[in-house]
């Protein structure tokens, strides 16, 4: 049997920042007092992002709009986020683990998972090593995490769920029915807001009423996730604790929340190329050559759609993948203002032999020898470094998308 | 102690193997007065690394006013700065 852990970070943005405060002579722990992490709310990115243990009694929830969190509790003590010192927060916290075993897989900002199974001969028992994870993280870099102990990610991570802060749960498979199957449905990892709904309406309401379910049943239900979410509250998880460098991705993109609603197309545009900037960047980082494009628009009525276009050929250049994004802007959009823009693109292929087409518009060995020399500049001396001119007299920022330049891992995403 | 994380100027000694050693330093007290500080003795450094931030405290202890007082300096290593960690 495996031995895995999951490691989480309690409201992680708030108590990082609580804790750089407090090292910095801040006279209160904002930990202990109703507050909150949210982006600025004049450039429209006023969520919260975090909130402390106090302000969630007052009902204040992540991603409520800042305005409905200072109406339910006016006094809230609010800070800005602090990318960088999230990055290094992770990093330490990242490091500390690595002590344990070489398998830790950053699975978030603020969550590991960590297989323990062959470092038992050295560290010993799962549980006190656990403790110590938990209680060197706590001195060493003054913050509080908990810790999931189990034989799969998923019961692990269910463990670490269970009651914050500073603890420690063991969810073995002999612990599942009186620990996880009493929890609500909606508990159960991989089970959002819609799939609750469907499983009540047939009066599954909590994670043990759903595993003694018919698997089949569910599959009716809910498709091939319905197997899935059934097998994992049974606590039936295969999945292995994998390198982040070993994680193959399948897709790259980027988008942005713009400051004002956008009605002019060559604005749009601009900030579509800016975006396209960021995402074929990566898409170069990673050695691939995309062939499916797509274009995402959220408008002022937060009413969201996309459109996608499969290519002949595979592409990596910015000039080549901003064309296409352009036809597909032209297509889909209705002409309503505009509130959020992404580029996306997949379907990739190794980038090393190309299918050139007699119909290719532009010479695109030489966009990819400039792409590449442009890439080079910018590892050097900086991503705005070198700008297209496009954007040089305008008030459009030249490279949109991802936090901190993209270096900053948020779900899914990791710098390489 | 209270921490007072207070940026201060300070002349340090680099050694060749060893920790850079501050030999002096200078910062403005609460009623805005500028002071000058040996430091007499260093009793100890640690590494800290509170919210991934990478620093070295020193506790050292000096002279001032004439009497014999203990504080800790903080070295900032990404930023390359001395504070006056608490007194």
């Amino acid at each position: 049997m495996r031995t895995i852990f999951h490691i989480d970070a309690n409201s992680a943005y708030l108590s990082w920042t609580a804790a750089a405060l407090l090292e910095k002579g801040y006279p209160i722990d904002i930990r202990e007092i109703p507050s909150a992490i949210s982006g600025d709310p004049l450039n429209r990115h006023g969520i919260i992002l975090a909130k402390s243990i106090p302000a969630k009694k007052y009902g204040i929830a992540t991603g409520q709009s800042l305005f409905e969190a200072k109406q339910k509790y006016p006094e809230l003590a609010v800070y800005p986020p602090n990318y960088d010192l999230y990055m290094l927060c992770s990093n330490a916290m990242y490091h500390i683990l690595c002590e344990y075993t070489p398998l830790v897989e950053r699975y978030s900002i603020d969550e590991c998972f960590l297989d323990y199974t062959a470092s038992q001969n050295k560290f010993g028992d799962p549980l006190d090593a656990a403790y110590e994870i938990k209680n060197r993280i706590k001195e060493e870099l003054g913050f509080t995490v908990n810790v999931g102990v189990s034989c799969n990610k998923l019961l692990a991570k269910m463990g670490s769920e269970l009651k914050k802060p500073d603890q420690i749960h063991t969810l073995w498979p002999g612990e599942i029915e009186k620990k996880m199957w009493p929890l609500p449905v909606g508990e159960l990892f991989m089970v959002g807001r819609a799939t609750t709904q469907k499983l009540q309406k047939i009066n599954i309401n909590t994670i043990g009423d759903l595993a003694k379910a018919d698997p089949n049943h569910m599959r009716a239900l809910l498709k091939s996730p319905g197997l899935v979410v059934w097998e994992f509250a049974n606590g039936i998880d295969a999945s292995e604790v994998t390198l982040n460098s070993d994680i193959i991705q399948k897709g790259v993109g980027n988008s942005t929340t713009i400051s004002h609603d956008v009605t002019d197309r060559t604005e749009a545009f601009m900030i579509l190329l800016a975006l396209t900037e960021r995402v074929a960047m990566r898409l170069r980082r990673l050695g691939y050559m995309a062939s499916l494009v797509s274009v995402s628009i959220k408008t002022d009525g937060f009413i969201r759609y996309s459109h996608q276009m499969k290519l002949r050929n595979c592409i990596n250049t910015t000039t080549e993948i901003y064309e296409s994004v352009c036809i597909l802007f032209d297509q889909c959009w209705k002409g309503e203002p505009i509130r959020h823009l992404g580029v996306h693109v997949s379907d990739f292929q190794v980038s090393e032999a190309r299918q050139f087409s007699l119909f290719d518009k532009c010479d695109s060995e030489k966009l990819q020898a400039l792409d590449k020399v442009v890439d080079k500049i910018r590892a050097k001396y900086g991503t705005r470094s070198i700008i297209r001119g496009r954007f040089a007299n305008g008030n459009v920022n030249a490279i949109q998308g991802g936090t901190n330049d993209s270096d900053f891992i948020m779900m899914g995403g990791y710098r390489q | 102690m209270k921490i007072l994380a207070e940026p201060i100027e300070a002349a340090v000694w680099f050694k060749s193997k060893e920790k850079p050693h501050p030999i002096k330093f200078r910062y403005s007290d609460r009623e805005g007065l500028v002071r000058k500080v040996n430091v007499d003795k260093i009793i100890s450094v640690d590494e800290i690394k509170t919210a991934g931030i990478r620093a070295f405290v020193y506790r050292c202890q000096s002279e001032i006013d004439g009497a014999m007082k203990s504080y800790e300096l903080k070295y900032l290593v990404s930023d390359c700065r001395w504070e006056l960690y608490k007194m």
